[in-house]
């Protein structure tokens, strides 16, 4: 284990897929933070109203998203320690087993005969079972990468405006999405502890009067 | 709660952001995920039918 947290010899520089990890880092964050904005185009776009279980979901993913930005993070600054992968992907790992744990729920609460489930379905399944899906996904792709990590991973990675832009980028999108997802379920919750089970209106601007 | 949940994150992001010291980072990451598997427990308000017992 100590090894994992030295300095770098020439002979890691050299690993032709030494940065894989810091890349695959960076399409793991945008990736679960994209599958938000699908929750949040749906939501939006086709107006319906998340359900509570939705939004569990949704904290979960960004959850995810944030083990592998810390590892985006490190990245930036040029040395990303086995520590840091391990810490970042043990993050990912713990909060996709949990959404998984979530979106199993809610499609058990919808498996018997003549349940039509909650919402529309996109490209022919509900969301909640999309989200099943790339959870699992999700704990054979932190496997793999893992497993492969001695090939994979390099301590040093080079601090050059395309590393330092890229998980710029990364960190923004995250940040943003999380802000909009702030406000969106403040407006839906209104000043409650929690949302309805059906959620029907934005009752915040109920609340307030406005509609 | 939902919205505190979400301000937790934004948080967590913050102090990613700003390269404070992990124990940080993983305090708030950990308190925030306690308190979503604390909402999931609060809106599972039937069986899990582990039993498989429909």
């Amino acid at each position: 284990m100590a090894a994992t947290t030295t300095a770098p010899t020439a002979a890691d520089s050299t690993r032709p897929l030494g940065r894989l990890q810091f890349w695959f880092a960076c399409f793991f964050a945008v990736g679960w933070t994209g599958v938000v904005c699908g929750g949040l185009g749906v939501q939006f776009i086709s107006w319906d109203y998340p359900c509570p279980l939705c939004m569990v979901q949704r904290m979960f993913m960004l959850l995810a998203a944030l083990g592998a930005a810390w590892i985006v993070r490190r990245g930036m600054t040029g040395t990303v320690t086995g520590r840091d992968y391990m810490m970042g992907w043990g993050m990912a790992l713990v909060a996709v087993m949990a959404g998984g744990f979530a979106s199993w729920r809610q499609t058990m609460l919808h498996i018997l005969p003549g349940d039509k489930g909650y919402g529309n379905p996109v490209l022919g399944l509900h969301m909640y079972v999309w989200a099943w899906i790339l959870f699992m996904a999700s704990v054979v792709a932190v496997g793999v990468v893992l497993t492969f990590a001695h090939l994979t991973s390099d301590t040093e990675l080079p601090v050059t405006p395309l590393y330092r832009r890229a998980g710029l980028a990364v960190l923004g999108f995250v940040g943003l999405v999380i802000a909009v997802n702030l406000v969106a379920v403040f407006l839906l919750e209104g000043f409650h502890w929690f949302l309805p089970d059906d959620p029907i209106r934005y009752q915040f601007f109920h609340d307030i009067g406005v509609t | 709660m939902d919205t505190l949940i979400f301000g937790g994150l934004f948080a967590a992001l913050v102090v990613l952001y700003q390269g404070r010291p992990r124990k940080i980072l993983l305090a708030v990451w950990w308190v925030v995920l306690c308190a979503t598997i604390a909402l999931l427990a609060h809106h599972i308000t039937s069986s899990l039918k582990l039993g498989l017992s429909y």
